[in-house]
């Protein structure tokens, strides 16, 4: 760094900026710093495929355990930080690689979730999407246990969880014509199916 | 029997009254004996005695002498009555309580002082009301006369039901005569036991009925039964015991068997609507609405029926090859059933609401039903209504706009509506511009004037391009020859459902007036751009074939392009013309099939000859070509519906078109209610939409998420189930 690269910034020095620009309460100028910042990143010339190493380096020197206000702040900082500059979302395979990143240990569906996305969704991940995301890997748990279908989930989680359930069920059949003695429930296979 | 009263009271004032009251009870026996007349009594006991005696404070003995004295006479009558022989039992019961009250009213005149006085002072009965506690007492209630009495009347009115004619006027007075001892009596001891056995007699008669009847002669039997009771009732019996006994038959005979009855094979109600069994169809609405439940029966029945039929005749795909039959079939089964409601069901307003939700439930079960409607009205638009007056076309109309409504997407029609009328203008196929402007203004009354601002745009370029017309040829009148006449309708943009324009190569002849009429039009109208639709243009073409056979020929505009190619050459392939023409092959295709292929009108010749063109053919002018007609109209094979690419396409559209409409639906609600929870909205839009069509929950989700993206609403950070509105 120094003054032959004064516009060069470290992923901590932008995560600084980005803490202090969100936490302002006043919307709209946050938003147009929130641009200005976008715009420094682009000069800047991050190396784009690096990106994840320096989430990853980010990640490892937070601590994101104790306050979930924390990781949350966190969470959006990656999809900003991933967004390339002047679009409002981001594509597919980024943010898929940037959820197994983040959300590793963290969504129990993470998997299954990743390889419907990488497999279904044709359009890029916005931020409504990215941010809800997280909170439907907190209110549910594997067997999609605390999903409301009326819980204003965006379209592809609610693609997501029927696409889950369809898996069960054809599981659930094939393993009950197996084994038709044995007392059969679905839940018994919803484990079946996360593998 | 004589006794003599001592009065110390009277012989205080002998002087004045007499020394003694003689009390003989010979002439109340005299009363009851009818062949003497009352006057003479009186001379035996005349008022004046019981005046006398009450006056001097005997009217308890007077009193209770009269309850001894009737008591006495009342059970000789029993008697008497218990000896009547057989069916003479009930005439003399009637004879003797004809006399009793006869005699009852000359003792009541004689001791009318005591009923006055005494009575009234000493809480007594009155001297007729005594009377008639006595008969009951004695007569009625003896056992042996309650038993037969009983009986007796529910013989005769068994005897009555199984087509015997018995004595009414008997039977009146004897029930009267209960009715007059009080409703009490008439109730125990005769209604309740009637009603009694009515009911096992119903219930037996009604399960013999319905192993052996139809469903509706059944009926018409219950139908007999109930008025034969009313009239029982009327002719001798309580009026109160109308609504009992009938209850009693409309639950043994209706009631108990309604479902049986309804599900009826071959008979039940569905045969009933199916046959058009008007009158049954009535009689089964009068009987059943008498009973709970009933009228909720019959509708659930022909509620399911209707669904059912409609269902098989929307999904039916026999039925789906003839759009106009499919509607006609609607219509004529709307018809059939407003009529049944209107004649049997008594106009009912809930059977009306039940037919309108079966057909709005299963017109939407096909999602062609809103092309069919249309083209329905196309085909009576282009010749159906030809030569039909004016009333009769708003009928159809009307009827029309009936389906309509039932269609949940209203868009839907809408589009194939406005593709339907630009193909009637354009080709000049209308048969009446009346009925084509009163169809625009129902539609305009159910949709709006947002929709029909578009159509009557359409009309408005059809005049306005007649006018053209007519400037152009005045203009052009000296240099126009002996050139082909040029009939230009030119649409506005955006009025006309927007057609995928595909210019062809025009032959030399037509361009060069074209050019002319481009020029022209340019000329008057500045900063306007002309794009000719090929397509969509017919020709009127004069050919002369083998023999010097002329023939004029009306063929399309792409068939006419193809047609002048063979004025320079006998033989061309198919490649060659679709060179030549640059027609979009599919519509070569369907062209080249009606010129070629189509006996009649096959004024080319194709080798080889097969139904269907291929890459690889070649054409040749047919000089064998003969017609009995001058004139010959050569139809391009056109799908009427649409084919299912075709028909995939509109979906799209509509589709598309629909996205801007739930957007503005979401952005109103939101502006007016700043803060919304997901399903409300959802809600809400569906509301203001339905009107128009049915817009899916996951569409208006797709919409929400839009409109986050760009910033016109936003998730709210604490609950993320409501959504803000970004001003």
């Amino acid at each position: 760094m120094g003054s032959s690269m004064p516009q060069w910034l470290d992923i901590f020095e932008i995560y600084a900026r980005y803490c202090n620009v969100v936490s302002r309460n006043d919307y709209a100028t946050s938003k147009e710093l929130l641009a200005v910042l976008s715009k420094s990143l682009e000069y800047s010339g991050q190396r784009r495929e690096a990106i994840f190493n320096d989430i990853y380096k980010l990640m490892s020197c937070l601590d994101l355990s104790v306050d979930s206000r924390n990781f949350n702040r966190f969470y959006d900082f990656v999809f900003f930080f991933c967004r390339e500059s002047g679009q409002k979302n981001i594509a597919v395979h980024r943010a898929i690689t940037a959820w197994r990143l983040v959300l590793n240990g963290r969504f129990r569906l993470l998997n299954q979730w990743c390889n419907f996305v990488q497999e279904y969704q044709r359009h890029n991940i916005s931020e409504d999407t990215w941010q809800q995301v997280l909170a439907f890997s907190r209110c549910v748990n594997e067997d999609l246990e605390g999903y409301d279908p009326k819980g204003a989930w965006p379209v592809l989680i609610d693609d997501f969880v029927e696409h889950m359930y369809s898996l069960v069920y054809m599981m659930f059949f094939s393993r009950c014509r197996i084994s038709r003695s044995k007392n059969c429930s679905t839940e018994d296979y919803i484990f079946g199916c996360a593998d | 029997m004589r006794s003599i009263i001592t009065t110390p009271a009277a012989s205080a004032s002998r002087n004045s009254i007499g020394n003694e009251l003689i009390w003989d009870q010979d002439w109340l026996v005299g009363c009851f004996c009818p062949s003497q007349s009352g006057p003479l009594w009186r001379i035996y006991f005349p008022p004046r005695n019981a005046y006398n005696m009450v006056l001097h404070k005997y009217g308890e003995k007077l009193y209770s002498g009269l309850v001894t004295t009737m008591t006495w006479h009342l059970k000789e009558i029993a008697k008497s009555i218990e000896a009547a022989q057989g069916g003479l039992f009930l005439e003399e019961l009637n004879r003797k309580w004809g006399d009793h009250n006869k005699a009852l009213q000359m003792i009541r005149d004689i001791l009318m002082y005591m009923d006055r006085t005494f009575v009234p002072s000493n809480h007594k009965t009155s001297v007729h009301e005594l009377g008639l506690n006595l008969w009951r007492d004695n007569i009625i209630h003896t056992h042996k006369i309650q038993t037969r009495l009983l009986d007796t009347l529910l013989d005769l009115i068994h005897r009555e039901r199984k087509g015997e004619v018995i004595n009414r006027g008997l039977m009146r007075n004897i029930t009267k005569m209960l009715m007059d001892l009080g409703s009490s009596v008439y109730q125990e001891d005769f209604e309740r036991p009637f009603l009694e056995v009515s009911a096992s007699f119903y219930s037996g008669e009604s399960q013999q009925f319905i192993e052996c009847c139809d469903c509706g002669d059944y009926l018409k039997k219950a139908e007999r039964r109930l008025n034969e009771e009313m009239e029982r009732v009327s002719h001798y019996l309580d009026a109160k015991s109308e609504a009992k006994i009938t209850s009693v038959v409309e639950k043994e005979m209706i009631a108990n068997h309604m479902q049986r009855l309804v599900h009826m094979e071959n008979s039940g109600l569905v045969n009933m609507l199916v046959d058009d069994k008007y009158e049954d169809l009535s009689r089964m609405y009068n009987l059943f609405r008498r009973v709970p439940e009933g009228l909720s029966t019959i509708r659930d029945v022909m509620t399911s029926h209707l669904r059912e039929t409609g269902k098989q005749l929307v999904i039916d795909p026999d039925r789906l090859r003839d759009p106009v039959d499919f509607v006609q079939r609607l219509l004529d089964m709307k018809d059939k059933h407003d009529k049944i409601i209107n004649v049997a069901f008594n106009n009912d307003k809930t059977f009306q609401n039940a037919l309108n939700s079966s057909f709005e439930y299963f017109i939407n079960l096909n999602n062609r039903s809103p092309e069919f409607i249309s083209l329905y009205v196309d085909d009576k638009l282009r010749k159906g209504l030809k030569g039909v007056t004016e009333e009769d076309v708003e009928v159809v109309l009307d009827k029309v706009m009936m389906l309509f409504r039932y269609l949940q997407e209203k868009d839907v029609f809408e589009k194939y509506y406005k593709q339907h009328l630009a193909k009637r203008l354009l080709s000049g196929k209308t048969v009446s511009d009346d009925a084509e402007r009163s169809m625009i203004v129902k539609l305009k009354t159910e949709c709006g004037y947002q929709f029909t601002s578009k159509l009557e745009g359409m009309f408005t370029d059809m005049r306005t391009s007649q006018d053209t017309m007519q400037g152009f040829y005045a203009s052009q009148y000296s240099e126009m020859g002996d050139g082909p006449t040029l009939a230009v309708q030119v649409l506005t943009t955006g009025s006309w459902p927007t057609q995928p324009s595909a210019p062809c190569n025009l032959p030399a002849e037509i361009l060069s007036v074209c050019e002319k009429f481009r020029a022209y039009y340019l000329g008057t109208h500045t900063g306007r751009r002309l794009t000719w639709q090929t397509n969509m243009g017919t020709a009127d073409i004069k050919a002369t074939f083998g023999k010097g056979l002329k023939h004029e020929l009306n063929v399309s505009t792409y068939q006419m392009c193809v047609l002048m190619l063979f004025n320079s050459a006998d033989c061309l392939s198919y490649k060659e013309i679709e060179q030549a023409t640059e027609i979009p092959a599919s519509d070569l295709k369907r062209c080249l099939q009606s010129l070629a292929c189509v006996k009649g009108k096959n004024v080319l010749r194709k080798e080889p000859m097969s139904k269907d063109i291929a890459e690889d053919d070649a054409f040749f002018f047919n000089d064998k070509f003969t017609s009995k007609f001058i004139k010959v109209k050569i139809g391009t094979v056109v799908a009427q519906k649409e084919s299912e690419p075709e028909k995939h396409e509109t979906r799209q559209r509509v589709e598309e078109d629909r996205k801007p409409q739930i957007e503005a639906a979401i952005v109103r609600i939101m502006k007016s209610r700043r803060v919304l929870d997901h399903n409300s909205i959802v809600t809400e839009v569906t509301t203001q939409l339905q009107s128009r069509f049915l817009p899916n929950p996951v569409v208006i989700k797709k919409r929400i998420e839009s409109l986050i993206e760009r910033e016109f609403l936003e998730r709210d950070k604490a609950d993320r189930k409501l959504y803000r509105y970004l001003a």
